[in-house]
Formats: structure tokens, sequence, C-alpha cells
């Protein structure tokens, strides 16, 4: 069991070298990518919103970049099955389902990390960050990723070719990071609607980030269950309706 | 349990029907001996890729049984996962990694040690003449040295079973060659090769025995020697030029595809013909019948 383990990491760790990090140093600007969206809307809200809505307008950019690098999944393993149909080598060897795609994960998530780093260096620079809202932030990215990466890679196993991804990519960055109160306080919504609000797992990690920032008076257990109910659940879709071998 | 030992793959009526219904394999049964190189021949759509899928663990049949190495196909995939390879159809390498990081990746994932990673991975780099293109991204390759990368990765980890399918395409004469004499020892080390291929004269030249397949079963199978002799005819007439079926038929079975005819016939009668096609000033060779007539003959709707 624990040299099962070991291998799987060990094979994660691989792939995440292998198309992360090298990625990253032989194109950089990929960077860029992840950050250019949150930190154009962030610039515009500092610019008409004054001091309070910058700080809502990082929290979305935190959450937005976790989503955008994390949902990127769905089209790179698309491309990877069937474009470069490498993933067929992986199913016909020792790795497993879940190393796999939790390399890929990370190496998405290597893409996204300057932005997430500047997104907190930026939250803690208007508030400067307790150990506890630290720990909570954490808390509140690490559930993001997971469970939009399951989600990303669930979707990308049933896609025919990378082309039906492309539409998918952006609608579902704008439904998790726009739509819901990511950007924006959850209170603008009219209470007997904010249900709805909660129907997007980045509604919880904001909360969550918006709380330990002083934006939100939320209630931390709850919404912090909420988030990993939410993320359990995508998971579990994700582990059972994924197709790793063909059918 | 392992249940074989002498054969790498067992399948006995292998069916499989796609979700759009489509009917790749119908009750296909195949052995493979172990330590051989086996070939899988026949026309596009005739169910090969789906056959090495499922033997690589890709794929789940419909229906059947099948063995690998001695392991229950269904029940136990990942004893079978541990102990084969594939190079899958029309695979590419990744664009902004190089060979080596493309060798070492693969193995570290299959449970290699980084140390063992590295010796192996730069010893299949220079088996496959890749050493002074290893630390070049795959985006700057040639398409034949890219396809060398992603059979550098499936061998590099030293599997009993080998599957290629269609492993040479893409690659110059030359290189070809090179990737048979690495088969050949990948053999001589133990591995079972198993290949699907378009060339017949791969086939020809590496395989111990060949199938034969078409619309999802089995045509014929046997060693090269066994399946030409099948034929029973010696020599092989191509005939360019504009001749007649009637011309043709008294010589042997034909087979005509615009004004490209191939006569299989015995080696007195193809003399007559080549006489009668120079004397019409038409183009004419002569060789003896290679797996490549047999193929034409059997699944190309020759006429007797």
């Amino acid at each position: 069991m624990i040299d099962r383990l070991t291998k799987g990491v060990k094979a994660s760790m691989a792939i995440a070298w292998f198309y992360g990090v090298q990625n990253i140093r032989r194109s950089p600007f990929s960077v860029v990518n992840f950050i250019l969206t949150p930190v154009s809307i962030l610039f515009f809200i500092y610019l008409f919103g004054g001091a309070r809505a910058t700080t809502y307008g990082v929290v979305g950019g935190l959450v937005s970049i976790l989503v955008s690098s994390s949902i990127i999944i769905e089209t790179d393993a698309a491309f990877i099955r069937i474009i470069l149909k490498v993933q067929d080598m992986f199913v016909a060897s020792p790795a497993s389902a879940v190393s796999y795609a939790a390399g890929l994960a990370v190496a998405e998530l290597i893409n996204g990390i300057a932005g997430v780093g500047l997104f907190i260096g930026l939250l803690a620079y208007y508030h400067p960050l307790a150990p506890l809202a630290v720990l909570v932030i954490a808390y509140a990215c690490t559930l993001t990723w997971v469970s939009i990466t399951g989600l990303g890679f669930l979707i990308s196993s049933f896609a025919r070719d990378p082309r039906d991804l492309w539409v998918y990519s952006p609608i579902l960055t704008v439904m998790l990071s726009f739509v819901p109160p990511v950007f924006y306080p959850l209170t603008t919504i009219p209470s007997s609607f904010r249900f709805v609000a909660f129907l997007s797992p980045t509604t919880y990690a904001a909360e969550l980030v918006r709380d330990a920032v002083g934006l939100s008076n939320t209630s931390v257990p709850l919404v912090s269950v909420g988030l990993l109910g939410y993320s359990l659940l995508l998971i579990m879709v994700a582990a059972k309706r994924t197709k790793w071998m063909e059918r | 349990m392992r249940i074989a030992l002498a054969e790498a793959i067992v399948a006995e009526n292998l069916v499989k029907i796609y979700p759009n219904n489509k009917k790749a394999l119908n009750s296909f049964s195949l052995t493979v001996p172990r330590g051989a190189v086996y070939s899988l021949l026949g026309k596009n759509g005739a169910g090969k890729t789906t056959f090495t899928k499922i033997i690589a663990t890709i794929l789940r049949p419909t229906s059947g049984e099948a063995s690998v190495l001695g392991f229950d196909l269904k029940k136990q995939s990942h004893e079978i996962r541990r102990r084969v390879s594939i190079v899958p159809q029309e695979s590419r390498p990744f664009s902004l990694q190089t060979p080596y990081e493309h060798i070492l990746m693969f193995l570290i994932a299959r449970g290699w040690s980084l140390s063992d990673a590295r010796k192996r991975s730069r010893e299949v780099l220079e088996r496959l003449e890749l050493t002074e293109y290893q630390n070049q991204i795959c985006s700057t390759l040639s398409g034949g040295l890219k396809q060398r990368v992603v059979i550098a990765m499936a061998s590099a980890a030293e599997p009993d079973l080998l599957l290629l399918d269609e492993p040479t395409i893409g690659l110059d004469p030359v290189a070809r060659l090179m990737i048979w004499d690495f088969i050949r020892e990948l053999v001589e080390q133990g591995t079972t090769i198993f290949l699907t291929t378009h060339y017949m004269d791969e086939a020809e030249n590496l395989s111990d025995r060949v199938t034969i397949m078409d619309r999802g079963m089995k045509v014929l199978e046997g060693t090269p020697s066994e399946l030409k002799r099948h034929l029973g005819e010696t020599t092989s007439v191509t005939v360019t030029g504009r001749i007649g079926a009637e011309e043709l038929a008294g010589y042997g079975k034909y087979y005509q595809n615009g004004s490209a005819s191939r006569v299989f016939t015995s080696e007195s009668r193809a003399r007559e013909l080549a006489d009668y096609c120079v004397s019409k000033q038409l183009a004419v060779t002569l060789r003896p019948v290679t797996l490549e007539d047999l193929f034409i003959y059997l699944l190309g709707e020759a006429n007797d």
C-alpha cells in the first residue's frame, strides 16, 4: 500500500515536472495568460471602485486564477489523449488514472502559481494576514484547485475532439469566476436568491477568503464544510464517471 | 493467478461492438507465443487497432476471453499493465519537451527509480540513435525522429510484451531498418513483439507468425512462408499499362486496379506473360511472391 502510494506520488511529480516545469521554462509567457484577465479586471475596479472594492477584486482575482489554471486541464488532457495519443501509453502502464490526473493538475497549477502568489501578496498588502487567515485561504485555494481540476478532467474524458472543449473552457471560466459572487459581495444578491450562488463551489472559496481578510461575516465552519462537501462530491463524480479506459 | 506461460497472448472469441453499434471484432481468436514477433495484418478498419487496444487493457471487449502473459484480461489488468507497453497508432511526443525528458518521465511514471531511469534513458537514446537530439525540444525534430521518441519511450520500460501499432509509419527506409534491428534485439532479450503494420515487407522480414484479418475476423494465420504457399503460385508479375482482363485470365490469378495489374502464376507462365507484355510494349516485372501478393489476393478481390 505504502509502496503503491509512493510510486503514485513519484509518477505525479514526474508528470508535473515534465509538463509543468519544462513548459514554463520554455514558454514562460504562459504565466501571463492566466494573470492578464484578473489583473485587467482589478485595474478597472481599482480605477473606479476605490480601496474596499479593490480588495473584493483581489479576492476575485485569486479565485479566478485558480479556476482558470485548473479548468485548463480539460483541453490539455483531451489534447494529450486525442491528438498526441500518449494517454494510451499511460493507461497501458502501472501508472494510475489518479496519479496521471494529479500530475497534470500540478503541472497546470505551476502555470498559475505566479498569479496566485501575486494575488495573495496583494491581499496581504491590503489586509495583513493573521496565521489563521493564511490557513483558511490555503484551505479555500486547495479545495478550489482540487474540485475544479476534477471537473475539468471529467469533462475532458468525454471529448471526441479538443475543439469540443474550446467552447466549454471560456463558458465554464465565466460561470465559475464571474457569474457567482467571486468579484463582488454575496450580499449584493437578494437574500432569497443567495442559495443559487452556492451552486458554484467558487462562492464558498470566495466567501472564506473574504472572511479571512475581514470583508465578510460568513459562518466559516459552515462554508468550510460546504466547500469540502462540494469538492468531495465533484471528486467522487469525477472518479466514478471519468473514462480512463475507452469504451 | 497466471494461467498460461508458453503464450504471451491467448484470445478466444473476442467481440467488440462500439457504442455506435459498429462491430470491430467478430469472435476473433488468436494465440501469440512468447518471445516471438507476431504481426497482425489487415485493411484499414479491419479491427487491428481495436484488438491491440484490448490486449493493452486500453479498451474493454464486449465479450470473449483473453489472457495476456498468463494474466486474465478482465480480472488482472493491473498485472498486465506492469508488463506491457504500447506504441499507439499515430502517437506523437509533446512539443516543448526533449526526447530525454520523455523517456525519463515515462520510466518514473512506470515506477522506476530516478537513477535507473536516467541510466536506461541514455541507453535507449543511444540505441535508437537519438543521443544527438536528446536535449532538443521535440517540436524541432522531423516526423521520423518524433516517431522514434515514442518507440524509445515505450520500449525503455523493458516490457515482456511490446505492442506496436503501425510503428514505422513516416520513417525513412534507413530508420525503418534500424527499428527492425532494434525489434530483433528486443526479441533476443526475451520481449514478445506484437505488431500491426501496412508494410508487408516489414511483416515478412520480422515476423515469426502472421495473422491476416478482415472485418473483425481472422482470414488466415501462419508463418510468412506458410502464408505465401497458400497462394498456390510462386511468381508475381506486375504489368503497368493497359491490358485486358481476358489477356491475363489465362495466366493465373490476377488483380487489376486501373492501369496496374498483378498476376500470380508459375515461373514458366510468368516468363511467357513477360514476353507477351514486352511484345506489346508494356512495362513488366517478375519476382517471387510476397506477403503483399497474398494480401492483395485475399483482400483485394483477385480474380481466378
